[in-house]
């Protein structure tokens, strides 16, 4: 089959699986709709699915992205402090702003997580040479520094706030209607049409740094822009739906083994099957403890955490 | 032609010059330490803070892009630093980036068939490289080179970790490499016998400086001489 039609009929499988659940949870409804089932269909369980589909999405192919261009299986999409500048920003909201300020939360996430980005790229203009390894420990130093913060405005704060906090950091699909997928979507357009156009360049990566200047690539500019790219994509992912683990970094490790290590592969595989992931993982998120809907982190930590062992087992015997 | 002037690197090189003319074949010998990799690293485009100037046909390589560079100098490393899971076959292609740079699409597909043919190699195209033996891996690195389309060939101890027919068979390779396809080389070896036999010129490098050149007839190179060279 010619590798194109293999791709688009993969990618309408997943999306049509992940549009029937739709229809499907948390309770069954295809027959006998009324203005009110539709309305609950469009505006609420089509953009939760939509959502947790181009969060998915973006997550996965920026923790592909990551894992190729810092050469590590083990790094996410949060590695650099993303995630954790946007809980900064949401924690200074709670905390501080939200009786004051007539702006959404994620508004504040995603300032929070640009800030980092910010930061990021301070650390590399001061460094004069900006190893892959750099920017790694950079980002764990920021994920640190926040991680504090947070625990610090966490013990200030009133019960209340506390609790809205942690429910925050769990990580959920909530939706603003229809409209608040744009962001998203634009986000995850950006991400996999930029990606695919670069995937030659991702695919030097893998041979190496030595190598892959001699084969022309510029890794230090390469990697400082797709850094950029990526910070973007999932400032807007983790803004919408907070902090989701596990995504990021075992899609990337799925695509390849199903689909090959080639970018224009992998990028395209990766997009898809975590999108239909995390949107299974919302369905199971809405049905599991029904009428309760719980966050779609716990059930991506529960299933992900074994097959991340799995993966760093698999790792060091190779 | 390769001109190098005044090269300097941190500590491990130090005012460096030589040149190298199209077609020739060239060897860098010296103990271990001396900065041979380096030097060709700086021409490589791998160390780019390097002070002094190298010349390729005239035009300075600091203004070049790394792509553009690559498509007039490959370099082929002693060690692959990681596992690569790529195939041979992508690998090549992957070669082709810099040579897209310059002729675009022009002869593409013929680039990758005729130095496989040209190398033997089409019998692991769908080989991970990571599971190619030694020999072949240097094989397929020297593919990836001559793919780049680039007429100067750096090759850092090609034969190091060879033994000693496939180490033969690498020689023949690069001799046949500037005889019939009219590559400029410039290689660094340990092996005497090697560089006696396919170098026209010889640079013999000590503590980060060229202390002698040979050229002509070579044969008086021995492991004495050297010794004597380097040492004093």
């Amino acid at each position: 089959m010619a590798d194109w039609l293999k791709k688009v009929l993969t990618a309408l499988t997943i999306v049509c699986l992940s549009l029937s659940f739709v229809f499907f949870f948390p309770t069954l409804k295809i027959s006998g709709l009324t203005s009110q089932d539709f309305f609950i269909l469009k505006n609420i369980r089509l953009a939760m699915f939509l959502t947790a589909f181009l969060v998915g999405g973006i997550l996965s192919v920026c923790g592909l992205v990551f894992q190729t261009i810092f050469d590590n299986p083990l790094a996410t999409p949060y590695t650099l402090g993303i995630s954790s500048g946007a809980s900064f920003g949401a924690v200074v909201y709670i905390v501080f702003l939200k009786n004051f300020v007539n702006l959404p939360l994620s508004l504040f996430a995603f300032a929070g997580s640009v800030f980092a980005i910010l930061l990021i790229f301070a650390v590399i203009s001061a460094v004069k040479y900006a190893s892959s390894q750099t920017i790694l420990l950079s980002g764990v130093a920021l994920n640190f520094f926040f991680g504090s913060l947070i625990l610090f405005f966490q013990y200030y704060a009133n019960q209340y706030d506390t609790f809205e906090i942690t429910r925050w950091l769990l990580g959920g699909i909530s939706t603003a209607g229809l409209k608040g997928i744009l962001p998203l979507a634009a986000g995850a357009a950006i991400i996999l049409v930029f990606f695919l156009f670069n995937a030659e360049k991702l695919d030097l990566f893998l041979l190496g740094e030595t190598l892959a200047k001699t084969k022309g690539l510029d890794t230090a500019r390469e990697r400082l822009v797709f850094i950029a790219v990526c910070g973007i994509a999932v400032s807007v992912s983790v803004a919408v739906a907070g902090p989701i683990g596990f995504v990021g970094i075992i899609i990337p490790h799925l695509s390849k083994k199903l689909f090959g290590i080639t970018h224009s592969n992998s990028v395209f595989y990766a997009f898809f099957l975590g999108g239909g992931a995390l949107s299974l993982c919302q369905a199971i998120a809405v049905k599991v403890f029904y009428p309760s809907i719980l966050p779609v982190g716990v059930i991506t930590a529960i299933i992900g955490t074994p097959i991340f062992i799995y993966i760093l087992i698999v790792k060091a015997e190779k | 032609m390769l001109q190098v002037k005044d090269l300097s690197y941190g500590k491990i090189i130090r005012k460096i010059n030589l040149n190298v003319k199209k077609g020739e074949c060239v060897s860098l010998i010296g103990e271990n330490g001396s900065g041979k990799s380096t030097l060709l690293k700086c021409i490589a485009g791998i160390c780019r803070d390097y002070t002094g100037e190298i010349l390729i046909n005239g035009e300075n390589i600091s203004e070049f892009s790394q792509r553009k560079l690559a498509s007039c100098v490959s370099y082929v490393p002693q060690l692959i630093e990681k596992r690569i899971e790529l195939t041979v076959i992508d690998f090549l292609k992957l070669s082709l980036y810099p040579y897209t740079a310059v002729k675009g699409g022009e002869g593409l597909k013929d680039a990758i068939g005729e130095v496989s043919s040209f190398l033997e190699i089409e019998s692991f195209f769908n080989r991970k490289i990571y599971l190619l033996s030694g020999g072949e891996v240097q094989k397929v690195l020297i593919a990836g080179a001559l793919v780049q389309g680039a007429d100067f060939l750096l090759l850092d101890e090609p034969t190091s970790h060879l033994d000693v027919y496939r180490a033969e068979s690498v020689i023949d390779l690069i001799e046949k490499l500037v005889k019939e396809k009219n590559k400029t080389v410039f290689f660094v070896s340990h092996n005497l016998e090697h560089v006696k036999k396919i170098s026209q010129r010889v640079f013999v490098m000590k503590n980060g400086e060229i202390v002698d050149k040979l050229e002509g007839d070579l044969t008086v190179l021995t492991e004495k001489t050297f010794l004597r060279r380097v040492y004093g």
